[in-house]
């Protein structure tokens, strides 16, 4: 039979272990029990209801409004209250430039309201962050949980956004000289570029109205030409046709008919990007009737209503529908 | 003759050299090497915004189920016997080489650790390489994604270490358990509904309790950029994490130590 020797007893890890375990778990259990009050969240943000946005109409003229769609069984607001709305730049920041109002999703209170509000901005999902202009006009919106450093990101697109937007609505009234004072000056010299199809769009369509039509064609070569060097291997791959969004910067340009167009994509997305391009090209020429008819496919294509091409049609549709 | 060691050495040598060499673990750890820097060269070769591509494939080492499956193939032993939740050696070991089960358990925790750390640095160097040579210059290899990768490969070795000492059933039962009290509040936050019946309210309500307080023993991703950002946040973070990586060990001793091996089961 092996006799055991005796040698130095490791004994004391599981004792180390179970003692460092008891305390820490006493620690968890005061953490998320008592240590909870100690916290209070909504003073700091000082969020509003919808209610109180109600009543402050004259008070956030010059702001922006954030809702925060949350509700007490959702863990992500939970975190989004414990971490990013407890740091003070991010405090600082909403208190700079907005309004902010914190939606129970599920209030008995205040259900119909936001029913509402869910149904107009399209909330599939909690917590949502919705940043609108005064009078109501989307104009960005993320979902999910963001630590204080993506979220102050996600104010700092939005408040660069509300420009864009606001441009928009002044395009929707045919006010030209209005919208480009709203632009980015920094795009127009052609120090910044942009990306996206809709805001490439507004900025040519603006330009093209006040008779500065190389200007705007400029702009979208030099952004057809990036796209162009970038997808080759996808342009020699096959070269019947021209990736997306290539053919949408070729009808800006001239070099393509409405119907090659039309045949260049049959994502629904895309399709709200091109009847957009269509309605104000006709829009452009005076045709009312077909521009109206454009924008109405393409907010239909564009489905959600937090879609750039969706609130430019939107935008559009208010002020050309009799 | 009961070895009093904190580390087994026979286990280390096992664990972090001589499964590695053997083609079933060996090749899906060259696959965790290798996959992300292979990514970011697929992804940002044929992408308009390339920096934006590689922010994307830099969000691999934020994923869960990579630390999950590293720890996996580093503390059992599945797949060398074919079997999911095999583990051959542990008889062996405490029969004929015994050892405490206190080492057993720390040595398979520091094999985990180890091995899911070096994988994961090597296939960090490797992505960092390729997306330099790709012209990416905002890399985020910084101290807090170096230590947040560090200590997830602790809290998922940890985690594993306590699902292996665990008998199989009761080790899937834990793992259902844990995952389901972290995930059924994301769940719900998909799908919701104000006018629920009553009976539901108090069904969500006894869900909720679970999630609260269960629902972060199953081990997510550290991120040690958040933990920096509040007081708040760097408190429960901290004590939730130390206290879950002393209970793993803390029940996976335990289970071992109550636990009866059958000879037949070998």
């Amino acid at each position: 039979m092996a006799r055991i020797k005796k040698g130095k007893s490791t004994l004391y890890i599981p004792i180390f272990v179970t003692l460092a375990m008891a305390l820490l778990l006493v620690g968890r259990i005061y953490i998320k029990g008592p240590f909870q009050t100690l916290l209070n969240p909504d003073a700091q943000i000082g969020w509003k209801t919808l209610g109180d946005l109600d009543r402050d109409k004259d008070s956030y003229h010059s702001s922006l409004i954030l809702y925060d769609f949350s509700a007490d069984w959702c863990q992500p607001c939970k975190r989004m209250d414990k971490v990013t709305f407890q740091a003070s730049d991010v405090v600082q920041k909403v208190r700079e430039g907005f309004y902010p109002v914190k939606v129970i999703v599920g209030d008995a209170h205040e259900k119909k309201s936001v029913t509402d509000l869910q149904t107009k901005y399209s909330l599939y999902s909690i917590p949502t962050f919705v940043v609108t202009l005064p009078g109501g006009e989307w104009v960005y919106q993320k979902r999910g949980f963001f630590p204080p450093k993506d979220f102050i990101k996600m104010l700092d697109n939005a408040k660069a956004k509300a420009y864009f937007v606001r441009a928009e609505l002044k395009l929707a009234k045919q006010d030209y000289k209005g919208a480009l004072a709203e632009l980015d000056p920094n795009v127009l010299s052609g120090k910044k570029t942009i990306e996206d199809e809709i805001p490439i769009l507004v900025y040519f369509h603006t330009l093209k109205m006040l008779g500065r039509l190389d200007e705007a064609k400029a702009m979208v070569k030099k952004r057809f030409d990036f796209v162009y060097s970038k997808k080759k291997g996808a342009i020699q791959a096959n070269a019947k046709s021209l990736p997306w969004p290539l053919p949408f910067y070729q009808y800006l340009l001239g070099e393509i008919d409405q119907d090659k167009l039309n045949n260049a994509s049959t994502v629904w997305y895309q399709k709200a990007d091109i009847n957009s391009a269509i309605a104000l090209d006709a829009l452009a020429s005076n045709k009312k009737d077909i521009a109206l008819k454009s924008f109405h496919k393409a907010a239909e294509s564009a489905y959600y209503s937090s879609s750039d091409s969706f609130r430019l049609a939107e935008l559009f549709i208010k002020e050309l529908e009799p | 003759m009961i070895q009093p060691t904190l580390l087994n050495r026979t286990l280390i040598r096992f664990n972090l050299i001589e499964k590695v060499r053997a083609w079933r673990v060996g090749i899906p750890i060259m696959l965790f090497m290798g996959l992300p820097c292979y990514m970011m060269l697929i992804s940002v070769i044929d992408s308009t915004e390339p920096e934006a591509a590689a922010k994307n494939v830099w969000n691999i080492f934020n994923n869960a189920s990579i630390y999950f499956l590293l720890a996996y193939l580093f503390i059992s032993d599945g797949l060398l016997t074919g079997r999911p939740t095999g583990e051959p050696e542990t008889l062996n070991l405490l029969f004929t080489r015994p050892i405490t089960r206190t080492c057993y358990v720390l040595s398979k925790f520091f094999c985990g650790f180890v091995g899911s750390t070096t994988v994961l640095s090597i296939s960090v160097a490797l992505t960092f390489g390729v997306a330099t040579a790709l012209g990416i210059v905002e890399n985020p290899i910084d101290s807090p994604f170096i230590l947040s990768i560090i200590f997830n490969c602790l809290s998922f070795s940890a985690f594993y270490v306590f699902l292996h000492s665990m008998p199989s059933l009761l080790g899937l039962v834990s793992y259902l358990f844990f995952s389901g009290c972290q995930t059924v509040g994301e769940i719900m936050s998909i799908g919701y509904s104000s006018s629920a019946p009553t009976f539901f309210k108090y069904v969500k309500d006894a869900i909720l309790f679970f999630n609260y307080w269960f629902g972060d023993v199953f081990p997510s991703c550290v991120d040690f950029s958040l933990i920096a950002s509040s007081y708040y946040a760097c408190t429960e973070l901290i004590v939730v994490y130390l206290s879950n990586l002393s209970l793993f060990l803390f029940l996976a001793i335990l289970s071992l130590s109550i636990r009866e091996f059958s000879y037949g089961s070998d």
